[in-house]
């Protein structure tokens, strides 16, 4: 009587199993891609990561010479009797040092670039027995040195 | 009528379906070794950055101990306070290390220092290089130094 009923199959048809295939291969395509996607961007933030931490060491490298060089001027200024105009002298020929005297003593600033957005400030204060004392010796980004370049964001008052 | 019957009989839904069965396994066993192969490189990728980062994070502790003290010894000291005997000759250390940077004489990773020393009027400028090394390549570098005043300094 039914002829349709004779001719259905039973279990998996033709078509099945390459269905089931593309959606498998589909998946481990993705999860792969995702995978392999996961541990590039892990590398390129580790290398950049790497390189800052070249580029300060190379600054405080720098900072740390310069540093030496204002303590030789410091050691020279020692043996005559004016230490502070002494001192002052033997700086000029150090560069990018400002000095400001202070109550405690002569304060030295200076910096060493880390980066073109970056820079290693350093303010070391030297007292009259030529002994010196870091103040500040911190990264400082190049915009908050350039108050004019700051973005227009709200500080909260009125 | 015998040769219809043999066309039929070779064209059953039962050998469709073999057929397409191994023209599946075929095109799947092709895929799996392509994905397989990416997977494989994403996480070689993978164990080398994280080397990668514990040679750095073990650098840069090294790097301000030493910044600190000026002393090779006593940086090696503060960052593997297991370490008792590290081999030097003239200035040079040589640390064994596995790939989470502890210090193993199993591990794959050596560590190398350097140093190098300059008398200036009034101190002791000093230079250090830290190389990590694989059997194969070199993980990372990283030059720091220290700056050691004769007369001792009000150093904050």
């Amino acid at each position: 009587m039914n002829k349709k009923g004779h001719t259905r199959r039973v279990g998996a048809g033709v078509g099945y199993v390459s269905v089931m295939l593309i959606f498998a291969v589909i998946c481990l395509t993705i999860f792969a891609v995702l995978s392999l996607k996961a541990a590039l961007s892990n590398e390129s933030f580790n290398e950049r990561s790497g390189d800052f931490l070249k580029q300060y060491y190379a600054a405080d490298s720098l900072a740390k010479e310069t540093l030496s060089r204002l303590n030789d001027c410091a050691h020279e200024a020692q043996s005559s009797e004016l230490f502070e105009e002494s001192f002052e002298e033997a700086v000029q020929s150090v560069e990018g040092v400002t000095l400001k005297r202070t109550p405690a003593g002569l304060s030295a600033s200076y910096s060493a670039a880390i980066n073109e957005r970056q820079i290693l400030s350093v303010t070391v204060v030297f007292n009259n027995e030529g002994k010196y004392t870091i103040e500040q010796w911190q990264s400082q980004d190049v915009l908050q040195e350039d108050s004019g370049s700051h973005l227009g964001v709200w500080d909260g008052s009125f | 009528m015998n040769i219809l019957k043999t066309v039929t009989r070779k064209f059953r839904p039962v050998n469709l379906f073999f057929t397409e069965l191994i023209l599946v396994l075929l095109f799947f066993s092709i895929s799996a070794a392509v994905i397989l192969k990416i997977f494989v490189s994403a996480d070689r990728r993978s164990r080398l950055s994280s080397e990668k980062e514990n040679a750095m994070l073990c650098a840069q502790s090294i790097a301000e101990a030493y910044s600190q003290s000026g002393d090779v010894g006593k940086a090696l000291k503060a960052v593997f306070p297991e370490s008792d005997d590290i081999g030097e000759s003239g200035g040079n250390y040589i640390v064994p290390l596995d790939e989470k940077c502890r210090m193993s004489t199993d591990g794959g990773v050596l560590l190398e220092l350097a140093e190098d020393r300059e008398k200036t009027a009034s101190g002791e400028l000093l230079r250090l290089t830290l190389t990590f090394k694989t059997e194969n390549e070199e993980l990372y570098s990283l030059d720091c130094s220290a700056y050691i005043p004769a007369g001792g300094a009000d150093n904050e």
